[in-house]
């Protein structure tokens, strides 16, 4: 025999030597009695002995057997789980339903604010001693953080710091690639020739650019193709040699970037990558020629990756005195900058990612606020099980009962409980991943506008470790849950004594739960509520215009090279041409386009000491049907017309709001103001037209006119505003290529649609709607199931109390009554509670909110409503069968 | 204690040197080889076989004693022996040490 003695063992062996012993004693002449009591006394405390005995083995059992004895009893307690789960179908279903919806409502949110702030850049070498620079320094009392900024910081960096073994600058552009008709707007990145050496990625075609191709003043005429261009527009061919027209440059297309590198942009991957000095110097404005000397373009973002043994600090402190060093010069170009002691210029170094930054927008904010909330999603998810779990324990009861008149310890029963809450979230788990992966594509356009790149929930690593790490807490979260009341013995034998509904302890617990669930449920209610009413108030807010099937069609043109006349000329041809196109309804010129670009200049009024004051003043120097193409209604006199041209008498439309504040109490029409300077003729007001959005949909003041183009020769114009017969892409696309054979060579139109460019203004309450509105529905869907399936549970329970209600003459009406207001006031106590919280967030989600207040009583009212209908619509099923019950089948049954 | 342990594992180890015997064996040999002079528990020497099993010093086996009885017969491992070694070693230099002490004190 080996291994561990058992009790019978050792009982054995130590009967054997008393006895023996005894028989030895008796053998020199002792008599029995004594010599059995000698024989005890000389073997010590038998009790002690042989429970020490016992634990020799037990002690290196445990070093030997006890991994492999728990797995065992481990993969024992989750076949009994799915046993126990198979038999209750109904409550199997239920739980993995909400744990896979609250899952992959998780899952999603997890996606997006990864993609934002914490995913790694593909191909990135040693993530993390990769930095992206931000700049930081006080302004007038305030902090200002960025970190775009002047070329010439990026040499400083270069020359004056010593913490870095590699430093890269980088800037996102968007300019027209290819000739003529063929030309279209796409995003490239001009990088510096050490950018590639950030990262562990290999062209599939060609090389990178070096850094003899990367120099000052003017580098090299090369790019290289980001892979998914390459594909699309030349469908992967062998292109190196070729020439392709990248805005102003003829390059030489000499790699293609593999695939998935996408540099710092992975949401719209970069078509080309072009030496950053090649850009610049391209683009013919007067800070290209001084781009690498002057600190007044701000446009370029720099990254730095610390050399080996430098930490964060070091480099921080090294870069900060290179910036400090070189303030004075930025000054000198920018002067409406403070000097060193009032700016105290620091250096941040922070995610490379701008969403995980010092100076993270409101994409990342909000992103991080949903993944906040999907987290509470989460818990009530969790906290509904957990209920239905112990429901389902207290129904269990006699099961409860035989387990533990066996000797089935506390402690086995918790593994139970945890055993039975990790198949469940397994089981979920998976079931999430699809949830997840549907929800990621109807929100295809919410995350395309945050820039995240596409991709299958089922193969991003990252995904799945989440859905691991979720399905973990479930398990703990809902076996804890249900351990707490275990653990606790008398609740325990609570659930196992008969008593009907005598639980008190159990009910007590079922109903926190329920209430805490209600609670959270209302906080998300309230704000989706509160999203959802800034929704329809930009929605209905006036815009001033009817953005439907209007499209603006910039032209594209290099600079320096078109005159005056030339650029008239362009206008009136481009004119010409649209007008009797099939396709356009009405057509204008346009200076200023909403939230595109606005120009503004100083205002003149007699008799008003100054009115630049009351201003910004914008305008649109226009074509006379452009009213007519925007929607904007003429509200007194008369629009612009043909007749208002070069030589006529100068004239002027202007908004309410202009009118109203210019000339308070009078007519403004026949009134005239100075547009720029004293010395232009004095502009006469001939029509008022309704206030139109410009640059933004929050309230402000609207001072905008119109003035004809041919009255105001400075401005040239961006462009046409073409109002289409028809609202799609191809119909837009067609009379783009239509006019593009009007542009003279090199230069280009771009479209786009002004419904989209109003739209994504209004995307930060679309998604706050969208996604808060989800997950409120999903929070009540969930509270809904779990009150349901308490109240139904407490009238089984009591199916004799209710019983005796009916049998002694109790109507159906007042029995439904009081069941669903039980129903009710379960949750209205977590109603209670949860508007205070909400009245607390509402304050913090006001600067996300338009024209609505943190406390707007009508939100929370629905709200509540809604919660409470909850409550009724769950309590009413459960009553309607308590009402029915029959008095002489419910009395027997027990 | 742990010395006294020690030295108790090493006598039992030494017991076993004769060859298998049962747990009254060894007690009844220990008592008789130190002449009475150890006083210790019966079970602690069951404790202690039971401890040095565990270990692998020692195996156990139930047999047939020739009074017929079933006995747990106790016999010395390959490691066992070399506990034995070890343990009579040290406890050699550990009496010789103590040994010198007592004589050139008396000296």
């Amino acid at each position: 025999m080996s291994g561990a003695p058992d009790n019978r063992d050792i009982d054995a062996e130590i009967d054997f030597h008393l006895r023996e012993l005894t028989e030895a004693l008796m053998a020199d002449g002792w008599d029995k009695p004594s010599a059995r009591a000698e024989a005890a006394r000389r073997y010590g405390n038998r009790r002690r002995h042989a429970a020490m005995m016992q634990r020799a083995h037990q002690s290196s059992e445990d070093r030997r057997l006890n991994v492999a004895a728990a797995l065992g009893a481990a993969v024992q307690e989750l076949r009994f789980a799915v046993r126990g789960l198979r038999r209750a179908p109904a409550f199997t279903l239920t739980a993995i339903t909400t744990l896979a919806l609250v899952a992959g409502a998780n899952l999603t949110m997890f996606g997006i604010a990864d993609g934002v702030i914490f995913k790694p850049l593909a191909y990135l070498r040693d993530p993390s001693a990769v930095h992206r620079v931000y700049w930081q320094w006080q302004n007038r009392g305030r902090q200002a953080i960025s970190s775009s900024t002047q070329f010439p910081r990026f040499l400083d960096l270069q020359r004056d710091t010593a913490s870095f073994s590699g430093i890269a600058v980088f800037a996102d552009r968007s300019v027209p690639i290819g000739e003529g008709t063929h030309a279209q707007q796409r995003r490239i990145a001009a990088v510096s020739a050490s950018y590639f050496d950030f990262f562990e990625a290999a062209p599939v075609r060609g090389r990178f650019f070096t850094a003899v191709e990367d120099v000052i003043p003017r580098g090299a005429d090369v790019a290289v193709l980001g892979h998914r261009f390459w594909r699309s527009a030349f469908g992967g061919r062998e292109v190196i040699g070729d020439v392709l027209r990248i805005g102003d440059i003829r390059a030489t297309i000499i790699g293609v970037a593999p695939e998935g590198f996408d540099g710092l942009n992975d949401g719209v991957p970069p078509a080309a990558f072009v030496p950053i000095t090649t850009y610049a110097a391209s683009t013919g404005t007067d800070d290209s020629r001084t781009y690498f000397s002057a600190y007044k373009w701000g446009w370029v973002h720099v990254l730095v990756r610390r050399a080996p043994g430098v930490n964060i600090r070091t480099a921080t402190a090294d870069a900060t005195r290179m910036f400090r060093a070189t303030w004075p010069r930025i000054v000198d170009d920018n002067r409406s900058l403070p000097d060193l002691a009032t700016a105290d210029p620091r250096v941040i170094l922070s995610a490379v990612r701008t969403g995980g930054g010092p100076a993270a927008g409101p994409n990342a904010r909000t992103s991080l606020w949903l993944l906040a909330i999907a987290v509470i999603v989460l818990l009530i998810g969790c906290a509904n099980v957990a209920g239905l779990s112990l429901i389902r324990a207290h129904g269990r009861r006699r099961d409860v009962r035989l387990k533990r008149a066996l000797g089935i310890s506390g402690t086995r029963l918790l593994m139970a409980a945890l055993a039975e809450a990790a198949v469940l979230a397994v089981i979920a788990g998976g079931v999430s991943l699809v949830v997840a992966q549907v929800l990621r594509s109807a929100l295809a356009p919410i995350l395309r506008s945050l820039q995240i790149a596409e991709l299958s929930v089922f193969s991003d690593a990252r995904t799945l470790i989440a859905t691991g790490v979720l399905a973990l807490i479930a398990t703990c979260v809902i076996g804890l849950m249900s351990a707490m009341v275990l653990r606790r013995r008398d609740l325990a034998g609570a659930l196992a004594g008969g008593a009907r509904g005598g639980t008190s302890e159990g009910r007590r617990l079922r109903a926190t739960l329920l209430a805490a669930q209600a609670m959270l449920s209302i906080v998300l209610l309230v704000g989706a509520g509160l999203f959802v009413r800034s929704l329809i108030a930009v929605n209905v807010s006036p815009l001033g215009y009817d953005p439907a099937r209007v499209v603006l069609m910039n032209r594209v043109i290099p600079p320096g090279r078109f005159d005056a006349t030339k650029q008239r000329v362009l206008r009136q041809e481009l004119l010409r041409a649209a007008g009797p196109l099939p396709s356009v309804e009405s057509v204008a010129w346009m200076s200023s386009a909403p939230f595109v670009s606005t120009s503004s200049t100083d205002v003149f009024v007699p008799g008003l000491q100054d009115a630049n004051a009351l201003g910004p003043f914008t305008f649109q120097a226009t074509t006379e049907d452009y009213f007519r193409t925007m929607g904007t209604r003429i509200l007194r006199g008369r629009r612009l017309t043909a007749e208002d041209r070069a030589g006529s008498p100068e004239v002027a439309v202007i908004s309410e709001d202009m009118a109203q504040t210019l000339w308070p109490g009078r007519d403004a029409i026949g009134q005239c103001f100075y547009m720029r300077s004293k010395d232009s003729p004095c502009r006469r007001v001939v029509g008022v037209a309704e206030d139109m959005v410009q640059s933004t949909l929050a309230d402000g003041p609207r001072l905008h006119y119109y003035v004809p183009i041919d009255q105001y020769p400075r401005a040239f114009g961006n462009g046409l505003i073409v109002k289409l017969r028809d609202d799609s892409d191809r119909v837009a696309e067609e009379t783009r290529l239509a006019l593009q054979r009007v542009m003279p060579a090199g230069s280009y139109l771009v479209s786009q649609r002004l419904a989209a460019i109003v739209a994504s203004q209004r995307s930060s309450w679309r998604m706050g709607a969208t996604v808060l509105g989800g997950f409120a529905l999903l929070a009540l869907l969930v509270a809904g199931v779990g009150l349901y399936g308490a109240v139904a549970h407490d009238i089984a329970q009591r199916r004799q109390d209710w019983a005796i209600r009916v049998a002694l003459g109790a109507d159906r009406r007042s029995i439904m009554t009081l069941v669903i207001g039980g129903s009710v006031r379960a949750v209205l106590a977590g109603v209670i509670p949860g508007l205070f919280i909400a009245a607390a967030f509402g304050n913090w989600v006001r600067p996300l909110l338009y024209r609505t207040s943190g406390v707007d009583p009508v939100s929370y009212i629905v709200a509540a409503g809604t919660m409470l209908g909850v409550a009724v619509v769950a309590g009413t099923v459960p009553a309607w069968r308590a009402s029915r019950l029959d008095p002489s089948a419910a009395l027997r049954s027990e | 204690m742990n010395f006294m342990q020690g030295t108790l594992d090493v006598l039992i180890l030494r017991a076993l040197m004769q060859g298998p015997l049962h747990g009254y064996d060894v007690v009844a040999w220990i008592r008789a080889a130190s002449g009475g002079a150890l006083d210790i528990e019966d079970g602690a020497l069951y404790t202690s076989l039971h401890r040095m099993e565990a270990r692998g010093w020692l195996t156990g086996e139930w047999k047939i004693s020739p009074k017929g009885r079933r006995a747990r017969y106790y016999r010395l491992s390959a490691e066992g022996r070399r506990q034995l070694k070890l343990g009579a070693r040290e406890w050699a230099s550990f009496s010789r040490a103590v040994g010198r002490i007592f004589t050139t004190g008396e000296a």
